[in-house]
C-alpha cells in the first residue's frame, strides 16, 4: 500500500500553520514503498527546546494516521523513544 | 581503541604552573592562586574516587611519560596537545606553544598540535603571522583562544576588527575548527568575560568554520547548550564534564543528558585534560560503561547512552569537526 498523498497533504495542512505560528516549519521526505515519512524541521523549530514535544505531540501522531504510513522518523529529534512515549502518555495520546 | 571504538582525546596539555612563569613586573598572585586552587581541587577529586592526582602537576610533563600514559597505559589512539594562550600574568603563557609542539614531536603521528595566539596581547598582526608560522612550521590543526588576559587586554569572539581576521586566516590556512576556553577562568579574572554568548554571531558569520566551546562554559552551561543547539557549527568539548563526573555524577548526568537532548550526539567530544589527572584510562572506562539511569530518562527525557553515541563522542565527532582523516588502523569500530 502506498502512502495516500491526498491524506498526507491534509495532515501537513493541519500541522504547518501551527508551526508557522511560531516562526517554524517542516518538510517531509516520503518512501512510498516502505511507507516511511522522514520529517525535517526548519526555522525556529530547528533548534527549539520543545522540538520533541512538537514531534511527539503533534507531528508524528498526525502523520501516523495517514493511510499507508508505517513509520515516521525525525533525525533532529534527540529524545529517546522512551521519552517520546512519555510525552504521548502525558498528553493523553498513548496508554 | 576501546572495545572497537576509536578514541581521540580532544585536549591534553603540557603546562608550566611554577613560579618561573610569573611575568616580570607582576605580583604573581594569579599564578600562585591558580596553582593552589588546582592542587586543592585535584586532591578533592581523588578523595571522591576520581583519578589520582599528580603531585608535580605544575611542572611540564616529560614527553616519554606522557606518550606512554596515553598510548601504552590507556586506550587513547590520537590526542590533541593544546596550547593555553593565557599570557597576562604568565611569562610564557599558561600552556606555552613551544612546550606543546615539543611534546607532539615525541609521536607526531598520534599527538596533534593545536596552536594558540592572542590578538589583544600580541597584537593582531603578530597573532596572524604566528598563526601562519604555527601551521606551516609546526603543523597546527586547530587554534585555541582565551579571550581575557588582564584588565587592559581582552576581546570578544564576535569583534569584526580583532576576531574575524583570525577566522579568515584560519580558513585561509585550511583550518576547519577553532576552539575557545569558556566559563571557569584560569585565574582571578571576571567570569563574565567567559560567557559563550559572543560565539553566536561569529558562528553565524563564519559558517564554514567550526567553533569548539570547552568546559561547557561552566557556570554558563545552560546558555552554552542552548547556543550550541541553535548554531550547527558550534561544538561542545567535554573536558570538565569528564573530570567532574567522579565528584558530581548526577549533576554531570544531567549536563550530558541535556546536551544530548538539545544539541544531539554529533557535536560533543571526549577530552581528558591530561595530565593534571594522569589516569586517562579512568575516563575512558567510565564513559564506555556509563548508562543513563532509567529515572533520568523517564523524568527528564534524556536519551539512552547507546554504543553509537559513545563512539561518536569518543572520537568520530572531533575528527569530523577537524577534518581529520582517521587512520585505517583505527577504523574498526566505525565500520562495525
Amino acid at each position: 500500500m502506498t502512502v495516500d498523498r491526498a491524506a498526507l497533504e491534509q495532515a501537513l495542512e493541519f500541522i504547518r500553520p501551527r508551526l508557522r505560528g511560531h516562526a517554524g516549519d517542516m518538510d517531509v521526505q516520503v518512501d512510498d514503498e516502505q511507507g516511511v515519512v522522514e520529517v525535517t524541521f526548519w526555522g525556529a523549530c530547528e533548534s527549539c527546546p520543545a522540538m520533541a514535544v512538537t514531534y511527539a505531540g503533534l507531528v508524528s501522531t498526525t502523520l501516523e494516521k495517514v493511510p499507508g504510513v508505517t513509520l515516521v522518523r525525525a533525525e533532529q529529534v534527540h529524545a529517546s523513544p522512551r521519552a517520546l512515549l512519555g510525552i504521548r502518555r502525558r498528553l493523553g495520546m498513548a496508554s | 581503541m576501546k572495545d572497537g571504538m576509536f578514541i581521540f582525546d580532544c585536549v591534553v596539555h603540557t603546562q608550566d604552573f611554577t613560579d618561573r612563569q610569573i611575568a616580570p613586573g607582576t605580583d604573581g598572585k594569579n599564578v600562585v592562586a591558580h596553582r593552589t586552587n588546582q592542587q586543592e581541587f585535584n586532591k578533592l577529586m581523588a578523595s571522591k574516587g576520581g583519578p589520582a592526582d599528580k603531585p608535580d602537576f605544575y611542572d611540564p610533563v616529560d614527553p616519554d611519560w606522557a606518550r606512554a600514559q596515553l598510548f601504552e597505559r590507556s586506550d587513547t589512539d590520537i590526542a590533541m596537545v593544546q596550547t593555553v594562550p593565557l599570557f597576562g600574568p604568565w611569562k610564557d603563557s599558561l600552556g606555552p606553544a613551544q612546550l606543546c609542539y615539543d611534546l607532539t614531536q615525541r609521536d607526531p603521528e598520534r599527538l596533534i598540535f593545536c596552536g594558540g595566539v592572542d590578538p589583544s596581547w600580541q597584537g593582531l598582526e603578530f597573532a596572524l603571522d604566528e598563526m601562519e608560522r604555527q601551521v606551516v612550521e609546526w603543523g597546527a590543526r586547530s587554534f585555541k583562544f582565551y579571550g581575557y588576559q588582564d584588565r587592559d587586554h581582552h576581546w570578544r569572539a564576535d569583534d569584526p576588527e580583532l576576531a574575524y581576521p583570525l577566522y579568515e586566516k584560519a580558513l585561509e590556512l585550511g583550518i576547519k575548527m577553532v576552539q575557545f576556553h569558556k566559563g571557569y577562568p584560569l585565574g582571578m579574572h571576571p567570569v563574565e568575560a567567559f560567557k559563550p554568548n559572543d560565539l553566536q554571531m561569529a558562528a553565524y558569520d563564519f559558517p564554514d568554520l567550526n567553533f569548539g566551546i570547552h568546559h561547557m562554559g561552566d557556570p554558563y552551561v545552560d546558555e552554552t547548550i542552548s547556543i550550541a543547539g541553535r548554531f550547527p557549527n558550534i561544538h561542545l568539548m567535554l573536558p570538565l564534564w569528564f573530570n567532574q563526573y567522579f565528584l558530581q555524577p548526577y549533576p554531570m548526568l544531567h549536563r550530558i543528558g541535556q546536551a544530548l537532548l538539545m544539541v544531539g550526539p554529533d557535536r560533543l567530544a571526549y577530552g581528558s585534560e591530561g595530565f593534571i589527572w594522569p589516569d586517562v584510562q579512568a575516563y575512558i572506562t567510565m564513559w564506555a560503561n556509563l548508562e543513563m539511569p532509567d529515572e533520568l530518562q523517564d523524568k527528564y527525557g534524556y536519551p539512552e547512552l547507546t554504543r553509537e553515541i559513545k563512539e561518536k563522542i569518543f572520537g568520530l565527532n572531533f575528527a569530523n569537526a577537524l577534518g581529520y582523516e582517521i587512520p585505517e588502523q583505527y577504523r574498526g569500530g566505525e565500520r562495525s
